[in-house]
């Protein structure tokens, strides 16, 4: 028990020291290591979303981006008609999870192929959607916001979003709804024959999830004051949360945010040598780790942790 | 008037053939391997592709009937055993064929390029009663008929498509009697991975692709597959043609943008109402 405590106080250093370093490095660095942050809390918000369904309910999601797209034009949308920038932001957030309660009622109760294939094909139908509608979203051409916030500001939101969804979802796991949630991604027949209401639960975790991707959208809107169809549902965003997550090890709380660090700091590396195929290292580099090492770095730490102690 | 509605109804029909076997390719990877294919769509405009270049260097795409059949299987030969060493393995596997699918559509873009083609070939116009049709969607309809036919024959009557639904319906049963499953299975999903190819082919003849329709060539094969009840094969033929039919007419009473959006309305509502499709079968 004495050691199970030292285990946990340990964790906790490490997760609020890497949010106070976060912190302390927009608050000292430069523009480009500020924008480097910004997009790294975004990132680890999103995978952090997506592991929450993907990881712990065991629903994979291929359209994950579209609460994020949803966030940003909400959010874009509510700015331009004059509100101010919270309420603008937390309706971005609602919205998306409107989006999830949609795709929700009708695919998570059947398997998940079908939910699968059913947030892609959302994802995909929204972007046309964003494109038809010309008056309201700008259509293809995208949409413009005036600057509302420096890249400072932007990045400690963001930076703050991600530290309350990650102490958010630390405590949440640790509760009682946590352990319905991984009752029922064990066995979902034994935890329905137990009185649980899987539906239920797994909707809100749906839920939970489609709500901070939007708050992650409207701030990434906020930051670049540009959107347009083609990015805010671009398909490779979905596989970024997806290889993140994977890469630091899915169904764990820590794996995704220690993805998404080692990810972009490859990535930057990557991109900035090879700009026209490092999408396809991003594939293979997926391929990979689920043909190879499925559980992600967590899994290899732990499986090397037995076998030094053996 | 009715002359208008006899051209919808003809192009419909034809562009609902074409879907309907690519929908098959989809299908029969479910069934023999359970795991929605998710890099389907690029594999058939993989298939368009070669098709495309065929032409512009023989000048004649019928060349590839060949040429893609033997590209495909090789293709067929290096996936198979990944897939296969995850069988089973629902979220896995879908996690594989979506990495491929980002693999293929980048390294498409690196050999192709990201414009669209289109190829010339056979397009005089054919006047059938006031019905207008290009040459060239004519031949590709009747090929893709002519192939699908070809594989229902296969699967129903051969020696090799008994031994493949004998695996798929009962795998270990099979093993036992001394059937090799991991070949029956290889010889279901190289047809599967073949017919994708083809298709791809086929759909080169009439329509423009670019390296990216890959991605809405799979959803309406999806929605084709989940109408007609995924892995019901006689249903996804009939959805391709229902499909096909009513994004011609919506494209013309309507609009063109919301004819793209119907097959992901089909999608969601069918799952909503009536998850097993309309013409029944297995979850």
């Amino acid at each position: 028990m004495r050691r199970f405590w030292k285990l946990m106080k340990w964790t906790w250093i490490a997760r609020v020291g890497f949010i106070v370093f976060l912190y302390l490095f927009i608050y000292l660095g430069r523009p480009y290591y500020q924008s480097f942050c910004f997009s790294l809390a975004m990132f680890a918000t999103l995978s952090m979303a997506w592991n929450l369904v993907g990881g712990f309910l065991g629903y994979v999601s291929f359209g994950h981006v579209m609460f994020w797209g949803v966030g940003a034009y909400v959010t874009a949308i509510f700015l331009k008609l004059g509100w101010s920038l919270p309420p603008a932001l937390l309706s971005g957030g609602i919205i998306s999870m409107i989006m999830a309660m949609i795709i929700g009622v009708s695919t998570l109760k059947l398997s998940g192929v079908y939910f699968a294939i059913g947030t892609l094909a959302a994802a995909e139908g929204l972007k046309i959607l964003a494109a038809y509608f010309k008056n309201i979203t700008g259509g293809g051409g995208g949409f413009y916001l005036p600057p509302v916030l420096g890249l400072q500001t932007c990045a400690l939101l963001m930076c703050t979003v991600w530290a309350v969804f990650y102490v958010l979802l630390c405590f949440l796991l640790k509760s009682k709804h946590g352990k319905l949630i991984q009752a029922i991604r064990d066995d979902a027949q034994a935890a329905a024959a137990l009185g649980i209401h899987v539906f239920q639960v797994r909707l809100r975790v749906f839920f939970l999830s489609a709500f901070f991707v939007g708050l992650a959208g409207g701030l990434y809107m906020i930051n670049t004051s540009f959107i347009n169809p083609a990015t805010a549902f671009d398909i490779s965003i979905t596989v970024r949360m997806l290889v993140m997550t994977l890469l630091g090890g899915i169904g764990t709380v820590d794996g995704p945010v220690i993805g998404t660090t080692l990810y972009m700091s490859i990535s930057e590396l990557l991109w900035a040598r090879f700009p026209e195929v490092h999408k396809m290292f991003l594939g293979a580099l997926l391929i990979i780790i689920v043909l190879f090492a499925r559980g992600g770095i967590a899994d290899v730490a732990r499986r090397l942790k037995v076998y030094a102690s053996s | 008037m009715v002359l208008i509605y006899g051209n919808l109804l003809a192009h419909g029909i034809l562009l609902g053939s074409l879907y309907a076997l690519q929908a098959v390719g989809l299908n029969m990877i479910w069934g023999v391997l359970r795991v929605v294919n998710l890099s389907h769509g690029d594999m058939l405009i993989y298939g368009a592709f070669m098709g495309y270049y065929i032409w512009s260097s023989f000048h004649n795409p019928f060349w590839g009937l060949i040429i893609v059949p033997l590209l495909f299987i090789c293709y067929a030969c290096v996936i198979f055993p990944l897939f296969f060493q995850l069988l089973g393995k629902e979220m896995e596997s879908l996690l594989l064929s979506f990495g491929l699918s980002y693999v293929l559509i980048n390294a498409g873009i690196y050999i192709f390029g990201p414009q669209f083609r289109s190829l010339h070939y056979l397009e005089q116009i054919i006047n059938i009663g006031g019905v207008y049709l290009t040459l060239n969607k004519i031949v590709s309809s009747a090929l893709t008929v002519a192939v699908i036919v070809g594989v229902f024959i296969f699967l129903k009557y051969s020696w090799y498509g008994h031994m493949l639904r004998a695996v798929v319906e009962e795998i270990n049963l099979a093993a036992m009697r001394g059937i090799n499953t991991k070949f029956a299975l290889f010889i279901g999903f190289g047809l599967a991975v073949v017919l994708t190819g083809v298709s791809g082919l086929l759909y080169s003849l009439s329509y423009a692709f670019s390296i990216f329709s890959g991605q809405q060539l799979l959803l309406k094969c999806f929605a084709i597959s989940v109408l007609g009840g995924l892995g019901n094969m006689l249903g996804s033929l009939v959805a391709g043609i229902v499909l096909g039919l009513s994004e011609s007419v919506l494209a013309y009473c309507i609009d063109t943008h919301l004819a793209e959006l119907l097959s992901f309305m089909v999608i969601i509502v069918v799952l909503l109402l009536r998850p097993e499709g309309i013409f029944g079968g297995r979850r």
